[in-house]
Order: C-alpha cells, then sequence, then structure tokens
C-alpha cells in the first residue's frame, strides 16, 4: 500500500514537470521523437554529422562546439575543433572526456551511437532529415534545443524562399524534365528513390534516371545507362582523378551527355548535406540543368 | 565430358549475350554478331538500334569474353594448386596473389590523382607478382621449396597484405567505397581493353599449366615418387606456381578479388571427371569460365537497373551446388 501510494505520488509530480512548473527543466522532442529534457542551455556540444556541424556554426554557436566528427571540413573553423571518430566509428572516450552537455547525432532512436550515449548519461539529440524539406524543421529543432530560435528561424526562412524561388522557375520554365545521372565513382553508383539526393535532383526540376531503382543507393547498369542515354550526368565530388574513370568505361563516350559537353563536377559534400547549405546544393543543380534560366 | 562441358559454356555465353538489362531482341543480337564477321557481314541489313548496337558489342561482349577467361583461369589455378600443394582447401589465392593485387590496387586508389586511377590494373598485377616472389623465396631453404613451407609463408604474407590493406583504408581517408567495390569484385564498366590486357597472361600462364598435367599426376603421389618418376620436382613446382600465379595475378588485375570460383570449381570438376590432371585441369577450365560467365549473368539481370557484385552470385549459386554434389557423391571425393 505505501508502495502505491509513493509510486501515486511519483507520478503526479512528473505530471506536474510536464506541466511546465518544474522550473529546472525544459523539454524538447527530437527529430526521432525521443523526448529529453536539458536544465540548461548547452554549452559544451559535440556534433556526430557534419550537416550539425554546418548548422552549429551557421547558429554562431562555433565556440560552444567542442567536438566534431573527422568529416566536418565546413566551414573551414570547424576543422579546427576536435575530432571523435565519425558516425560510424565514434571514439566513446574522447567524447565523454569532452565533457559534452549535449551531443547531436544522426540517425535514429535505435543507432547505436545514441543507445551507447544514453547509456553513458549524455543527452543525446537526433538529427533526422531524409529529405530537403526536412533541413528547415531540423534546423529550427537545433535553434530550439541550443536556444538560437531567433536565428533558426532565420536561416529556415532563407532556405524556405531560396528552394521556393527555384520551385518557381523550374515550373516556369515548362517543357520536359531534363534526366539526370548522378553519379558517386567510376563503378557507377547512383543514388536512387528514398535518397535525400535523389530529392535535391527532383526538387532542382531534374528527373533522376535512376527512378526506377528499388534501392537508395546501387550499382546502375552500365548497358541501361547507355539505354536511356541521359540529358545530364553529375559526378558528386571533388576527386579530379574521377573523370579519367569513368571516360575508360566502354561506350561512355557515346553517350549524349558526354557528346554535348554536358557532365558536369559538383562538390559532394554541398549537395548530399542537410545543412544550411542545402538550398545553395539545389541552386547548383539548377544551375547546371537549366543553364539559360539561372545565370 | 570436356566437350559436354564446353558445350555449356557455349550455351552459358550465348545466354549471357542475349540476356541484360536492357531487353535487346535475340533476333538482333544475333545479326549485331553476324554483321561483324567478314564476308558474311556485308549481305546484312543494319535495321537495329544503334544503341543496342553499342550495348552488345561495347558493353556486354567484352564482358562476358572476359568472365570467361577469368573463371578459367581461376578454375585452372585452383586445381593447379590443389594438386601442386595436395590440399584441398588451396585455391589460386592461397599463396598470397589475391592480397598482393589488393595491396597494389589500394595503393594506386588511395593516391588519387587521375593517372593513379588508371594505374590500378597495372599496380595490381605488379602487387601480386611481388608478393609471389616474395612469397617463393622466403618458402626457399637450402635450394628446396618445401610446399608446407610454401603454404605457411603463402598465409603468413597474405595477412600481412591484408593488414596494410586496412591500415590504407583506416588512414587515408578517402572514400573507402572503391576499395571495398574492388575487393569484393567484379566485370562491371570493363571492355575490350581489360580483354587485351589480361588475355595474353591468362592464357600463356594457363597453357603452361595444362601442359604439366603429367608432372602434377607424378606429385600426387608424394614428392619422392615423384623424383623416382623422372620429374625434376623443383622445376616442377617453380613453373606451375610461377604460371598459375601470372594467370591468376592478371585475372585478379582485371576483375579484382572474386572469391569461391577457384576453390570450389576443381573440386565439382574432381567429382565429375576424377582426379586425373590431363582431364582435370582443362575440365576445371572450362567449369570455371561457364560458371562464371553464368554468375555474371545474374549479376547483371537479377534487380535492374542496379546490379550485384559477382561474387555474391558466384557464393549463393554454387554453394549449395557444391554440398549436393558432395552429399551425392557418398564414397570420399578427396
Amino acid at each position: 500500500m505505501r508502495k502505491l501510494v509513493t509510486f501515486l505520488v511519483a507520478l503526479l509530480m512528473v505530471a506536474g514537470c510536464r506541466g511546465g512548473a518544474a522550473p529546472a527543466g525544459r523539454s524538447f522532442t527530437d527529430g526521432a521523437g525521443r523526448q529529453l529534457i536539458l536544465g540548461e542551455i548547452p554549452r559544451r556540444i559535440v556534433s556526430m554529422a557534419p550537416a550539425n556541424t554546418e548548422i552549429l556554426f551557421a547558429l554562431g554557436l562555433g565556440s560552444r562546439v567542442v567536438g566534431v566528427t573527422t568529416w566536418c571540413n565546413y566551414p573551414p573553423e570547424a576543422a579546427g575543433t576536435e575530432k571523435v571518430g565519425d558516425a560510424w566509428a565514434p571514439n566513446y572516450e574522447l567524447i565523454v572526456g569532452l565533457e559534452p552537455d549535449l551531443v547531436l547525432a544522426a540517425g535514429t532512436a535505435e543507432s547505436e551511437i545514441v543507445t551507447r550515449l544514453e547509456a553513458l548519461g549524455i543527452p543525446v539529440f537526433v538529427v533526422d532529415a531524409p529529405t530537403i524539406e526536412a533541413v528547415g524543421q531540423q534546423i529550427l529543432l537545433i535553434g530550439e534545443v541550443t536556444g538560437a530560435s531567433i536565428e533558426a528561424g532565420d536561416i529556415a526562412a532563407g532556405i524556405g524562399r531560396r528552394l521556393d524561388d527555384v520551385r518557381g522557375r523550374v515550373m516556369a520554365a515548362g517543357g520536359e524534365r531534363p534526366s539526370v545521372f548522378w553519379v558517386l565513382d567510376e563503378f557507377l553508383w547512383t543514388v536512387g528513390p528514398g535518397s535525400f539526393v535523389h530529392d535535391l535532383i527532383t526538387l532542382a526540376g531534374g528527373r533522376n534516371l535512376a527512378e526506377g531503382l528499388g534501392l537508395p543507393y546501387a550499382q546502375y547498369s552500365l548497358e541501361v545507362l547507355i539505354e536511356q542515354d541521359p540529358d545530364v550526368i553529375i559526378a558528386a565530388t571533388l576527386d579530379p582523378s574521377f573523370g579519367p574513370g569513368l571516360a575508360d568505361l566502354p561506350g561512355w563516350n557515346s553517350l549524349k551527355a558526354v557528346r554535348e559537353g554536358r557532365v558536369y563536377r559538383v562538390d559532394g559534400d554541398l549537395v548530399s548535406r542537410p545543412g544550411p547549405r542545402v538550398a545553395e546544393g539545389v541552386e547548383t543543380v539548377a544551375r547546371l540543368l537549366y543553364p539559360e534560366i539561372f545565370r | 565430358m570436356l566437350l559436354a562441358l564446353a558445350t555449356l559454356l557455349a550455351a552459358f555465353c550465348l545466354v549471357a549475350l542475349g540476356r541484360g538489362a536492357v531487353a535487346v531482341p535475340v533476333g538482333d543480337v544475333a545479326r549485331i554478331l553476324v554483321a561483324r564477321l567478314p564476308l558474311v557481314g556485308d549481305r546484312l541489313l543494319t535495321a537495329w538500334a544503334a544503341g543496342h548496337e553499342q550495348i552488345v558489342l561495347v558493353v556486354r561482349a567484352p564482358r562476358v569474353v572476359l568472365a570467361a577467361g577469368v573463371g578459367a583461369t581461376l578454375g585452372l589455378s585452383g586445381a593447379a594448386f590443389q594438386g601442386l600443394l595436395r590440399n584441398p582447401m588451396a585455391d589460386p589465392y592461397v599463396i598470397g596473389v589475391s592480397s598482393g593485387a589488393a595491396l597494389g590496387a589500394t595503393v594506386a586508389m588511395s593516391l588519387g590523382g587521375g593517372l593513379a586511377r588508371g594505374l590500378v590494373p597495372v599496380a595490381a598485377f605488379g602487387g601480386a607478382l611481388a608478393s609471389i616472389a616474395a612469397v617463393y623465396s622466403l618458402a626457399r631453404s637450402g635450394g628446396r621449396v618445401p610446399l608446407l613451407n610454401l603454404l605457411l609463408a603463402g598465409i603468413a604474407v597474405s595477412s600481412f597484405l591484408s593488414a596494410l590493406v586496412s591500415a590504407l583504408m583506416v588512414f587515408t581517408h578517402r572514400d573507402v567505397r572503391p576499395v571495398l567495390f574492388w575487393l569484393m569484385g567484379g566485370f562491371g564498366g570493363r571492355g575490350w581493353f581489360h580483354v587485351l590486357a589480361a588475355y595474353p597472361y591468362m592464357l600463356a600462364g594457363g597453357l603452361v599449366v595444362l601442359a604439366s598435367a603429367r608432372e602434377l599426376n607424378a606429385l600426387l603421389l608424394g614428392e619422392d615418387s615423384a623424383r623416382q618418376l623422372g620429374v625434376d620436382v623443383e622445376r616442377a613446382k617453380l613453373v606451375l606456381v610461377g604460371a598459375a600465379s601470372l594467370a591468376t595475378a592478371a585475372a585478379v588485375s582485371v576483375s579484382g578479388i572474386i572469391g569461391f570460383v577457384g576453390l570450389v570449381v576443381p573440386h565439382i570438376t574432381r567429382l565429375v571427371v576424377g582426379a586425373d590432371h590431363r582431364i582435370l585441369l582443362p575440365g576445371s577450365a572450362l567449369a570455371g569460365a561457364a560458371l562464371l560467365v553464368m554468375a555474371d549473368t545474374v549479376a547483371r539481370i537479377a534487380l535492374p537497373p542496379a546490379e550485384i557484385p559477382v561474387g555474391i552470385v558466384t557464393a549463393l549459386v554454387g554453394g549449395p551446388f557444391f554440398l549436393y554434389l558432395l552429399r551425392r557423391a557418398h564414397s570420399r571425393f578427396w
């Protein structure tokens, strides 16, 4: 009986907190739908994804970022921050040693990094932006949890405006949408529906050649590529050794896009990260697809 | 029996040419190919889509030819190593060809730069030959190369080189997907250039191995017995290891590391034709070619427009088939 009473009292207290009466904790819902209660505005943040790092710096919180992944190369200041491995191979010792009061992870609630860090008593906020549309929302969430809501609102609104502008111009252009083959390496890995980049191609006014691919990422058949003969080919990398590898492929030089000089290279980081530069990425691709409309 | 295997291989090649992710009518495939023949070709109307000719002649045909050559090489070299080392676990990679090639390819890919990318097959070939030379000289003791030494030196060198490959992948901080993909092996994007580059070595090495059938048969009885039968054992070892490794190195440099074929094809062939190397060696070559041509066709058409790594297909199809034969054989098969 006494146990039951204690339980009920505890329940009431929890309910009280939820009502907003508790002064100590603010409650947030992260991108994975998890509840997170934070005492104060986080001062020591570890970012476990390049996009998260870009968002934090864009929000003017660079000085509070104490750890980033090895892939975080933008903005340049971020490269100087301590590296703690990456999302697949995080160095938990280093992360714990930095004494973060918030870790911004990419992934889902079940991701190993989330469960491990939770078990270590470190607050984890999951950011998940699988589509272009979700990026603004995730920036707002990060702004909220870091106490930078106003800046986040400005950035999200700016992204929304620029994306609307691209949509409007593509719509006004009318006509058939150019087909795009998006290539990641000389093995012809490409992106299909369900990937972030597929979404980006579509928004930029292109028709992804691999729209029939049943997987978000896969190796594309060279036969099918030659048969479908895309209008534009975009190689998403800055690795200059990439071009020769593609040109060596049998039949490559007979492709329409190659003959017409419509093979382009874009910064793979710019177009694949769900961060504050997403509108820039969409505009970059739109400019390649519609050179006469976007100058 | 060999005739039956050759027929099977020819049939698989025809299917492979006729089928792909893009549906080219079988009649067109035949006409496109016949049009290339001298004399006859000129009388044909060229009534097919230009893109289809491109697909059949430039994309599909070299893949089939390359898969056949690599499959034959792996089957043949596997049979040679199993016979030479008298070890059923041996395969063409057992004394370090594949890890040497992997290191060469990984170094070229890690260097980056267009030149290094183009040199991946050359680097793989060089790495393979260098590792074989190292293993062979490490195994040598007192003018002889004991087979057990060869096997153990091969395993040690392989582990060492594989560790270097992993280290390069961890430390160079480039996209590791190309390396992983190369390690898995496959024929995607290979053209006539690769056929021309690899075939001379595969043919030369393969013919030397085929000509050594008598020595291999004698070695099956043990080195001493072979010597009494008049075989120059040390020379035979050098020739066999050299020829089989040269052919395998060429195969690996253009196809990556395709597992399973070189290990299991000789066993399957032995179950069917027996242990006489005069039949086992050509049989393994034909069976290896047939298996790999078939597997690559499946890799191309199973999941269009995506492709799947051919190594997955060889093991998925070949594994159960081998177990089936093993169960049916009842008696001792080795």
